[in-house]
């Protein structure tokens, strides 16, 4: 035993050389960005393998709600080891900025391939793709010239006729947020009680189940994001195909416009491999995999000379809400207050 | 009380300590407690508390007397009588248990929702308009108890097939209708196993998330990840958590009040009451019951599974499968085996030494289980984040497979409790004289004689833990690794950006890997 005692010494000298000699090589040429995602689609991970091999930097991810990330970044303090964080939703990042979890990057290739309306001021995010919450209708059941936009919707004339997802839903909380804005906080209040009013059904499911219900004949008008309706009408599953043919898109198109969100990313400010994150995402804002998210996810590119899937520009042109993305994450708690008080489940 | 040996004492402090580090995350949630709630706690309290309270109490409620009902209605029929093909369904009607409630929820709304399987059958044959919406409270009622059932099916089956037969005997002796037998004898005699699996059952429901929010129906699990999240108060969560903890508490009152009032005598001449032969139309009512809840609790959404299958690009979910299977596997095995090692060891402390501390710490230990696995999470993150910056070793715990484990150690150490400590009680005595006649020390008595007496509850506890590690979801969705998914979040995920057919696989395999634990608690059934 006593032999061995007189080992320990050398034996931590050992250990100690090998760990400095590993941080110095972290420090000069780190070959890793580690991701905090709430994007975990299919094409995302073809993405990171596709970086991975054109760069030789490995793609890390933990993939939760981006809710669940926060705390997790929050929790872990300085010691995070999150590069970049990736949600898909506008308030998000701006809930992740205002708790000081996001530095700012400054790029002229991200400034280049992402609009300004599309990214954060301070450049502590920037939005990837844009999806659209668009109105779906039964064109039997429903005469488009009575539509208008979001207001309409609490019009009596649709008494018994929506279909709506729970209010725990973060798509309907940040369109919410944003009619905050347009409308008052208590014209959005009335906004959901008249829209209540005008339930076909208590809200459940999620949005395809929204456009199934519109084929089913449950309701004639519901809520849903774009690149649902494209993925039905392009799955590989017929009866999903025929439901997403029975329904029809309606841009809102009264002075609000079209409500859109964001799938965004922004570099963590304790990111310890910093110039990676910033490699990935200015990577992610690239044509080459702008078009791999508008064909494999018909999401709309934020870059400017990308055009969307086939069938979104089927569906036409629209003209977005311009309220700046901040909203989304500012008024997100009024929203989800008003949703409660309103009595949308 | 004995004298209490240094040996001793070391074991004990050992066993507080245990319980202390299992314990140490809850103070870092419940500190913030004291005092006013926020903002966003009187906001829930004037808006959707009450109707928070009322849906979660409407569905253990519904839950429980439903599993109640089929639970132990099945159980009389496979273990009092026999019918064709009885030894398949004691086996059979165990399945849904492998089924995870919110892919049960999403299977049953596809199956006979608008362009599921249902509603396509009948319009090739030229019926239109076959198509139902259960996504309703009811319906949330009807589907968690079909795979909840097996809870109370197999704690009933156990108490029906080994104790109270000589109880039965004797009142078959004095002549009592098969009716009076029912009411008089067996129902009183089985009510702690029916109170006991009710109440496991009750837990599934107030923890389940996934099949509560996608059905759209606000309870207390989805208010608190609303007020955590949307709402960004962990406090007001929090608060909404201990609220459910309260009700929890009583539950568990209760249900140990049954306990303690009905002790009963267990009968020594086990198996010796033969089932009764049914024949004629009694006996294909029965197979024809087994088969109807078999079919529809467990067929029917395995199969349209598979269904969806068919119209899913695998490519991807097959590539990565093999990854997912073995860290569904690594996981389950690794949290069941430390789970089982700090129930083990808490439990033979109190046997070790008798006194109210030690039953306190064994005890404990399982209240993890009555908390939803979110509010455990954030508790486990803040817990080894402070031991990350106290101890500056960059990163050794958060977001390492160790604190994922340490997490599962919390949450299902309640689960390894009851049937461990219900045989450690059974077995105390004997203990003592093999301790005292041997002269053996703690660790010898711990290896030679605790824990080959404790195997028959190691086998079931182990089973009971494997099968929540596998189909568990916030802990590892919230604590994980990075690069690290299993099957379960796999499925989740896909799920949860509405590509069901995706999900198909990953949530296929969850079910068949977790038949393996439930096919050994059928055995372990059999043989007690």
């Amino acid at each position: 035993m006593k032999r061995f005692l007189h080992l320990l010494p050398l034996a931590a000298l050992f250990f100690t050389a090998c760990e400095s000699e590993e941080k110095q090589v972290e420090e000069v040429i780190s070959k890793e960005v580690n991701v905090y995602s709430h994007r975990h689609y299919d094409i995302d991970q073809e993405i990171y393998n596709a970086f991975e091999k054109e760069t030789g930097i490995k793609v890390n991810v933990v993939s939760a709600s981006a809710d669940e990330l926060i705390v997790r970044m929050q929790s872990e303090g300085v010691n995070s080891p999150a590069d970049l964080l990736i949600t898909s939703d506008a308030g998000r990042l701006v809930r992740a900025q205002e708790e000081g979890l996001l530095q700012s990057v400054e790029s002229e290739a991200l400034n280049t391939n992402i609009p300004a309306h599309l990214r954060d001021a301070n450049g502590e995010w920037f939005a990837l793709t844009t999806r659209a919450r668009v109105i779906v209708y039964s064109p039997e059941r429903v005469d488009t010239s009575k539509l208008t936009g979001y207001a309409g919707l609490a019009d009596p004339q649709w008494k018994g006729r929506i279909l709506a997802r729970s209010s725990s839903n973060i798509y309907n909380q940040s369109l919410l947020a944003a009619l905050t804005q347009h409308l008052g906080s208590e014209g959005a209040e009335a906004w959901v009680r008249g829209v209540v009013a005008n339930f076909a059904r208590e809200p459940r499911g999620n949005d395809r189940d929204q456009i199934s219900g519109i084929a089913a004949g449950e309701g004639d008008l519901a809520l849903v994001n774009t690149y649902y309706l494209a993925k039905m009408y392009t799955s590989e599953n017929a009866a999903e195909r025929d439901a997403a043919a029975k329904v029809r898109v309606f841009f809102p198109a009264d002075a609000i416009g079209t409500h859109l969100n964001i799938s965004g990313a922004g570099v963590v400010k304790t990111a310890p491999n910093r110039d990676n994150a910033i490699a990935l995402l200015t990577y992610l804002s690239s044509t080459a995999v702008q078009r791999q998210y508008a064909e494999g996810n018909f999401e709309y590119p934020v870059h400017p000379e990308v055009l969307p899937s086939s069938i979104l520009q089927e569906w036409g042109t629209f003209q977005a809400d311009t309220l700046p993305l901040v909203y989304l994450g500012s008024q997100n708690k009024l929203a989800v207050e008003i949703f409660n008080r309103a009595g949308w489940n | 009380m004995q004298r209490l040996g240094t040996q001793r004492l070391i074991w004990l402090l050992f066993a507080a300590a245990i319980a202390v580090a299992l314990l140490a995350p809850f103070a870092f949630l419940f500190s913030g407690l004291i005092g006013e709630g926020g903002e966003v706690w009187e906001h829930l309290k004037e808006t959707v508390l009450q109707r928070y309270i009322s849906n979660s109490l409407q569905l253990i409620l519904g839950v429980g007397l439903c599993t109640l009902v089929l639970g132990l209605s099945l159980a009389l029929l496979t273990s009092r009588y026999r019918f064709p093909g009885v030894g398949f369904f004691k086996v059979a009607l165990l399945m849904p248990l492998a089924l995870p409630s919110y892919i049960a929820a999403y299977a049953f709304s596809g199956l006979v929702g608008y362009a599921g399987p249902l509603h396509l059958t009948f319009m090739e044959h030229g019926v239109e308009g076959v198509h139902f919406n259960i996504m309703s409270k009811g319906g949330l009622i009807a589907v968690l108890s079909l795979v909840l059932y097996p809870y109370v099916f197999a704690t009933a089956r156990v108490a029906l097939e080994s104790r109270y037969n000589s109880y039965i005997e004797s009142a078959r002796a004095l002549g009592l209708s098969r009716l009076r037998i029912f009411w008089k004898v067996i129902l009183p005699l089985l009510r702690p196993a029916l109170v006991g699996g009710v109440f496991l059952v009750m837990m599934e429901v107030l923890n389940d998330y996934g099949a509560m929010k996608y059905f759209g129906i606000p309870t207390f699990t989805t208010g608190i990840f609303t007020a955590w999240f949307s709402m960004g108060d962990l406090n007001a969560a929090v608060r909404l958590a201990l609220l459910l903890f309260v009700v929890v508490a009583v539950l568990s009152f209760l249900e140990s009040r049954v306990h303690a009032k009905h002790k009963v005598h267990e009968s020594h001449r086990s198996g010796q009451l033969m089932p009764m032969q049914l024949t004629g139309w009694r006996a294909a009512g029965a197979t024809g019951l087994a088969s109807a809840v078999f079919l529809i609790a467990f067929v029917a959404p395995v199969a349209y599974l598979i269904w969806l299958l068919n119209s899913a690009n695998l490519d991807v979910a097959l590539a990565e499968w093999p990854r997912l299977a073995s860290n569904s596997i690594l996981s389950g095995l690794s949290g069941t085996a430390v789970v089982l090692a700090l129930v083990l060891f808490t439990q033979f402390v109190r046997l070790l030494v008798k006194s109210g501390f030690s039953f306190f710490v064994g005890k404990s230990i399982s209240i993890g289980y009555t908390l939803p696995g979110a509010i455990i999470a954030v508790g486990v993150l803040l817990f080894s984040a402070l031991l990350d910056r106290q101890t500056g070793a960059h990163l050794a715990l958060t977001g390492s497979f160790t604190m994922l484990v340490f997490a599962y150690a919390i949450r299902f150490s309640g689960v390894a409790y009851q049937p461990l400590h219900a045989e450690s009680e059974k077995r105390s005595a004997r203990m003592f004289e093999a301790a005292q006649s041997l002269r053996l020390g703690p660790v010898a008595l711990l290896r030679k004689v605790y824990l080959p007496l404790s195997m028959p509850g190691i086998k079931i506890a182990a089973i009971l833990v494997m099968i929540d590690v596998l189909k568990e979801l916030p802990l590892t969705l919230i604590l994980r690794p990075f690069n690290f998914s299993t099957l379960a979040t796999k499925a989740f995920e896909y799920a949860d950006d509405e590509m069901l057919g995706r999900a198909a696989l990953p949530a296929l395999s969850v079910i068949v890997v977790g038949l393996i634990p439930v096919l050994l608690l059928h055995r372990m059934l059999k043989s007690s």
